[in-house]
């Protein structure tokens, strides 16, 4: 059998909307994601709520891992998961560092490593 | 009449309510309660409150139908558990960075001078320097002032950073280079000093600086300097990024602590042994001076400390004086402590070798004696204290189906493992041996570093799983179980224990496999050990073969492990051993209070 070498990359697929105002937050969940070295695709849709995005990212993403950002929040999802019932849900206005852990988390989630905390502290 | 048995264990408190008709009992209800306060002591009476209570509700009966309430006589053992490190490394004069960053950067071995990054442009050009990043610099602003740098005709040639970000960096340099991060001690990092940086490829591990002759190569050592490595070396193995940072007065030792002498007096004999030769070593003197009179610790040392503060405990417990408790066994067990490296920058531990103890005491009988007392104002009942704990086991034990005399049993509880023997004319020998459920659980939280005693008792209690996904766990024997509704994330990727309340995320990285190990190991150090010990000195012969049928009694013969380690190691010495069935309904519980009614009857 011949290899389908034009299937999809593996990818974490981040989805916000057009023209935004929160470029830093978006730039920090990417820095999560890169530091846990797992490659990623940005995709500008027009849509409104996080967890929607979010879940489309995951069925988007060959992964199943997507992350929607609106100006209010980020949303981490799961394919395997119900739409309406997202992993992590944080606040847009968090620390860097919160930012960043759940950019981490997506790529967590497909290492299968534990998760960051979310309140910027490892479980220990 | 109506007889109600109550055995006051170390932690259950257990009844057994029998009606006595023509002189033959006929078991009607049993209650099992946790113990409350120390076993014999006054607080022991909620606990045979609560304990007789539930076998009375569960037979439709109240206090007053009651004729006789006999207790056991808690004669023996209270146990206590102490740990002692014996040895230590220290570092001096900071040397070494040895951590496991999950995300390390770049690959391979760099060698330079510590630089601050912020410093790094006014070094000369053709100098080679290790930058040194603090959580002020981004990784943004230091991947820039790097690239810079090697434009000027610096060498970088290695980074050491707090934050995690390595990968980052790395990914925003031109020259590739070894990234150490997550260094959280960096302030302590020394500058202007020779230091060498390695990073192994992920699976891989650091090859250059695990060995003391790489590390000679990397510095320029002599042979002598070459030799006062070696515990940074092997500090080093199985790390998969490392630093060394070469100081002028730099030293790391492995130190051995004089842990003080053990002195076991025994009725003829008397030996004096070292902690720090381990606890085969003590073992081996403790069987050699048998029976053991007293056992102290020498005075001003770490061995002394511990055993006085036992005897201390025992003495506030009994109300006797320090001088009159005598420690009458001691288990010693060879374990080891992750501790703090002193000196180390990012919170590296080594491995320190320890000797568990747990040590017994002979409490004194009249503390039964004021308990029944007690008991008998309280209730109007008649109290009575019976026989020794180990005979009354061993008769609640013989009512297991398909036992008979002669038999022993092997009683294993929480503070101590008793033994009996019962020849076929009914003569009984019993043994008080110190270390038992509560000695498994301080070596389970000492090898795994917890201080959180109650952790370490769900490991030991309960099997453990991997939560391989957001729906499903891998089981210690590799079963797999799904669920329709996803897992806790907090789960996820974590080795959980199977609690009966619910699945219990373990916290730090360690793996199940090594969880389990550790476990496994406790119990077959402690109960194995205990078994063979208590058997060998209940034996008419002394030596373990002689022995026939062993059953298996108390709340740690309970255990999903336990009995079966110690069946197994008993079928070597083709003893036939297995868990007890009290009464052929009660298993392994209830011996002691069974075998307190059944003692009425012979009038013991």
């Amino acid at each position: 059998m011949r290899m389908n070498f034009d299937a999809p990359k593996p990818e974490i697929m981040v989805l916000h909307g057009k023209n935004i105002t929160y470029q830093k937050v978006v730039d920090n969940v990417l820095n999560g994601i890169e530091e846990e070295g797992i490659p990623f695709l940005v995709v500008e849709m027009e849509e409104a709520d996080p967890v929607e995005l979010a879940f489309r990212g995951a069925e988007l993403s060959n992964l199943g891992v997507g992350i929607g950002i609106t100006e209010k929040e980020v949303v981490l999802h799961f394919i395997k998961l119900k739409e309406d019932q997202p992993i992590f849900r944080i606040p847009a206005y968090s620390d860097d560092t919160t930012l960043r852990a759940i950019g981490s988390n997506a790529a967590r989630l497909v290492k299968r490593m534990p998760f960051k905390n979310l309140d910027n502290t490892e479980l220990s | 009449m109506i007889i109600a048995g109550i055995d006051i264990g170390n932690a259950s408190t257990e009844t057994a309510l029998a009606r006595y008709v023509d002189g033959k009992p006929e078991f009607l209800a049993s209650g099992i309660v946790n113990t409350t306060g120390m076993k014999g002591t006054r607080q022991n009476i909620h606990g045979v409150f609560a304990s007789l209570k539930q076998a009375l509700e569960k037979a439709g009966l109240a206090v007053e139908n009651v004729d006789l309430i006999r207790i056991n006589e808690a004669a023996p053992v209270i146990g206590d558990v102490a740990m002692e490190t014996i040895t230590e490394t220290i570092i001096t004069e900071s040397t070494m960075i040895g951590h496991n960053p999950s995300t390390p950067g770049g690959l391979g071995i760099g060698v330079g001078v510590t630089v601050d990054i912020r410093e790094v442009n006014s070094c000369d050009k053709g100098a080679s320097v290790i930058v040194i990043i603090p959580k002020e610099v981004d990784f943004d602003a230091s991947s820039q002032i790097i690239n810079h740098a090697v434009k000027n005709g610096i060498f970088v040639n290695g980074a050491i950073v707090q934050r995690d970000d390595g990968v980052l960096i790395n990914n925003r340099v031109d020259k590739k280079i070894p990234i150490v991060d997550e260094v959280s001690l960096i302030d302590k990092v020394p500058m202007n000093m020779r230091a060498a940086i390695e990073v192994a490829a992920p699976g891989a591990v650091v090859e250059q600086l695990s060995n003391p002759y790489g590390i000679a190569t990397v510095f320029d050592l002599t042979s002598d300097e070459t030799k006062q490595v070696v515990p940074v070396s092997r500090a080093l193995i199985g790390n998969r990024s490392a630093v060394i940072i070469k100081t002028p007065a730099g030293d790391v030792k492995e130190r051995k602590i004089p842990a003080g002498k053990i002195i076991i007096q025994g009725t003829n004999k008397k030996a004096e042994i070292n902690v720090d030769d381990g606890a085969e070593k003590i073992m081996e003197a403790i069987r050699s001076v048998a029976p053991i009179e007293d056992i102290k610790g020498e005075a001003g040392t770490n061995a002394g400390g511990m055993l006085e503060k036992v005897r201390q405990v025992m003495s506030n417990l009994t109300e006797q004086l320090p001088s009159a408790i005598k420690i009458q066994d001691l288990l010693a067990v060879d374990t080891f402590v992750p501790q703090t490296v002193k000196g180390g920058m990012a919170n590296e531990f080594s491995m320190e070798n320890a000797v568990g103890i747990a040590a017994m005491v002979k409490a004194d009988k009249l503390q039964m004696n004021m308990i029944a007392h007690e008991l008998e104002t309280e209730l109007g009942v008649k109290v009575e204290v019976g026989g020794v704990e180990a005979d009354m086991a061993i008769r609640g034990a013989l009512t297991t189906p398909g036992s008979d005399k002669p038999l022993a049993i092997i009683d294993m509880g929480a503070g101590s493992t008793d033994a009996a023997i019962i020849n076929k004319a009914g003569e009984i020998k019993s043994i008080h041996l110190a270390g038992a459920g509560n000695m498994v659980t301080l070596l389970i939280a000492s090898e795994l570093g917890y201080e959180d005693m109650g952790l370490a008792e769900d490991i030991k209690k309960y099997p453990l799983a991997k939560v391989e996904s957001l729906f499903h766990i891998r089981h210690e024997d590799g079963t797999v179980q799904f669920f329709d509704k996803p897992l806790d994330p907090t789960a996820f990727a974590r080795v959980v224990i199977l609690t009966p309340n619910g699945m219990m995320p373990i916290p730090g990285n360690v793996s199940l496999e090594r969880i389990r190990t550790i476990r496994r190991d406790a119990k077959t150090k402690v109960f194995v050990t205990n078994a063979i010990r208590s058997l060998e000195r209940v034996s008419p012969t002394g030596n373990v073969r002689d022995i026939e049928f062993v059953t298996l009694v108390g709340g740690s013969a309970l255990d999903f492990e336990i009995p079966q380690l110690v069946t197994d190691v008993l079928s070597k010495h083709s003893i036939v051993a297995g868990r007890a069935n009290i009464r052929g309904i009660e298993g392994p519980r209830n011996a002691v209070a069974t075998g307190l009614v059944l003692a009425y009857e012979e009038g013991v």
